[in-house]
């Protein structure tokens, strides 16, 4: 257990490394520094500039501070944002973003696994088919469609939702939906293949066989055991909310971290794409690395190797 | 009966009836025949689709669709980057003054059937191309994904032992790396050195047609979602390794390659087939969600996801502009979505999740 644990671990890191350099090396290739954009600056300017962010040392050199300091968790300054600390940035930004992704994963896990029981349990019957016709579509449809085509209806014909902002609980209904009906419909889609699963196998008929109620069968029987593969989607399903957010972000303008990292993309801002790329990559690795975990905790025949 | 054969045979003797020894006759032999002729493998899967309307319905929708796509824009004769001045803002159908005019003096001017942009760049051909991108780069990344994935998981699973594992471990962390992350810094990071480095070559001419940010995708694309395909092919070798037909081969001394490609790819093939053909709407909703970004195709060759991008500020005046390709990529998702469905309910019951 132990030893799993630590190789676990080890790989987390391992990814989190992989990725920092990768984007390290990605960031340097590209010509045009972020100093370029508006209004040339002077030749002296421009080099007392790469100077303050340590720009005009060796790419190894500079490789070098840069994993030093983001071991201490320092990503340095923003070049956009004068001034400002990354890490200080991301602290200002993600709870935003976690309020609207952290509904959004509570909503499509609440919806979607009853959503797909009740399929499986009514298979074949027009519930079952009429769930299934909307979970198709649902993982048919990218999130930016969902989220104009709503705005477009509720914000701007009917006038009844906010389209913009995050002020009242009302302006979270449409981008909380419009980023969480992809994974509701592929976790119906999945509870409902994996209940079919373990609806037809033995002990589910020893169960029902010694005249357990049909309740308890499903409950404590056959549920346990259909909600694995949905645990196992619970990591990919917070990368998903996570990027999925730089498209809702942008649409209903949210002032959170993904719309700031699309933002820092395109203005080149080298440091904040490195400080927040490797942010949330770190946090879906621990949300991989919780998921393998509850998934242990969940189905005890799975063995650690 | 016996009066021809002119036996006489006595009622209580043993004696054995002749008639039952004569050679059966053609008629006779083909009604002992039980077996229906034989149903391969293809045969079955085949028959399996075709009695399911869905994928035979997202068929056609899909052929529909690439008819539109690569045919469309053949046909129509409007350009997708030819601006038309004096046409800009056209509404379905309607003409420009100058088209009037032109229409007037008795020329045939063709309408433009979604109207234009705020260019005056005729909107359906700008969908048609952008349909066009999308089924290419589904296409092309689910090949990629297709070779890189199918080779790196029969050798893998082949081999097993130390070289497995090793190569597991590879996938194990490639698979831990946030794709969609990845993909963004890297279609920003290699746009510019791609641009760089196709402009310097005149024989990738053709290739560099594409855009440089269209070559990142398939790059990143193959980079990175190999992964899913090799873990597949991996786990149907090592049950397909221990069959006795396998074993067989090897003791008449077929070497490993061929093993490979006799007996162990033919019949991954259903599942190959399925795993990429899903793998299309996956690399399709991939590129429309950097295309809506801007970190997709480059302009001027138009995306679905960038058309939907680009109406979005336009919303209230024009929502068709938004509508049509949004609608375009549902329809292209959901039907490559059904069709994999069917390939997989025919061809590999087993893969059902």
């Amino acid at each position: 257990m132990l030893k799993y644990f630590i190789k676990r671990i080890a790989y987390a890191i391992a990814t989190v490394w992989i990725i920092s350099t990768l984007t390290f090396f990605l960031m340097n290739l590209v010509p045009g520094g972020p100093f370029l954009s508006e209004k040339a600056p002077s030749p002296a300017i421009l080099k007392a500039m790469e100077e303050k962010y340590g720009l005009d040392k060796p790419l190894i050199v500079q490789y070098k501070n840069y994993l030093s300091n983001v071991a201490k968790l320092d990503f340095g300054y923003s070049i956009k944002r004068k001034g400002r600390l990354i890490t200080e940035i991301i602290k200002e930004k993600f709870p935003v973003s976690a309020k609207v992704g952290g509904i959004a994963i509570i909503t499509a896990v609440v919806c979607g696994i009853p959503l797909g029981a009740l399929a499986a349990l009514k298979r074949g019957k027009w519930l079952d088919k009429t769930i299934m016709v909307i979970a198709t579509t649902g993982i048919s449809i990218p999130a930016f469609v969902v989220a104009t085509s709503l705005m477009v209806y509720f914000g701007v014909k009917l006038k009844i939702l906010p389209t913009f902002g995050l002020k009242t609980p009302l302006h979270y209904i449409l981008p909380v939906f419009s980023l969480a009906l992809y994974p509701m419909a592929y976790i119906s889609r999945l509870m409902r293949s994996s209940l079919l699963d373990v609806i037809g196998q033995d002990y589910i008929r020893t169960a029902k066989a010694k005249g357990l109620s049909g309740f308890i069968v499903l409950f404590k029987h056959a549920l346990r055991n259909a909600l694995i593969p949905v645990i196992t989607y619970l990591g990919p399903l917070t990368a998903g909310i996570l990027t999925g957010s730089f498209v809702i972000e942008k649409i209903f303008t949210i002032p959170g971290l993904g719309g700031e990292f699309i933002n820092s993309i395109t203005g080149r801002d080298y440091p904040m794409v490195m400080g927040v790329t490797i942010f949330y990559a770190s946090l879906i690795v621990i949300m991989n690395l919780v998921v393998d975990i509850l998934y242990v905790i969940a189905d005890p025949r799975i063995k650690l190797k | 009966m016996s009066d021809n054969l002119n036996i006489k045979k006595n009622p209580l003797s043993f004696q054995l009836n002749v008639e039952d020894f004569l050679p059966a006759d053609e008629a006779e032999k083909q009604e002992l025949v039980i077996m229906r002729e034989s149903v391969t493998f293809w045969k079955d899967g085949l028959r399996n689709l075709f009695r399911n309307p869905i994928a035979m319905a997202s068929a056609i929708v899909i052929v529909l669709v690439m008819l539109f796509a690569f045919l469309g824009p053949v046909i129509y004769p409007y350009d997708y980057h030819y601006q038309i001045r004096g046409s800009e803002n056209l509404a379905p159908m309607e003409y420009s003054e100058a088209e009037l005019a032109a229409i007037e003096a008795g020329e045939e001017v063709f309408p433009h059937l979604l109207g234009t942009d705020s260019l005056g760049r005729d909107y359906m051909i700008r969908i048609m191309m952008g349909a066009r991108v999308s089924l290419i780069v589904g296409l092309v990344a689910s090949g990629i994904i297709l070779v890189i994935g199918a080779l790196y998981g029969a050798i893998s699973g082949f081999f097993g032992g130390m070289a497995d594992m090793i190569m597991m471990r590879i996938v194990e962390i490639i698979y831990s790396i946030p794709d969609i992350l990845i993909i963004i810094i890297l279609s920003v990071g290699l746009k510019e050195p791609l641009k760089v480095y196709f402009e310097g070559n005149p024989m990738l001419k053709s290739i560099s047609m594409l855009g440089p940010s269209l070559i990142g995708i398939f790059i990143t694309f193959s980079l990175l979602y190999w992964v899913g395909m090799a873990r597949i092919v991996r786990g149907q070798v090592l049950t397909i390794k221990e069959q006795e037909y396998v074993t067989a081969a090897k003791a008449l001394g077929a070497s490993s390659a061929r093993i490979i490609r006799k007996h162990i790819l033919p019949n991954c093939i259903g599942t190959l087939i399925v795993v990429s053909t899903l793998q299309i709407p996956s690399a399709i909703f991939t590129e429309s969600f950097l295309s809506f970004l801007g970190i997709g195709v480059s302009a001027p060759m138009p995306s679905l996801g960038s058309l939907a991008s680009d109406a979005v500020g336009g919303i209230q005046s024009y929502p068709l502009r938004l509508f049509a390709p949004a609608l375009c990529i549902c329809v292209i998702i959901l039907s490559f979505n059904l069709f994999g469905d069917g390939l997989r309910d025919a061809f590999d019951p087993k893969l059902k999740k």
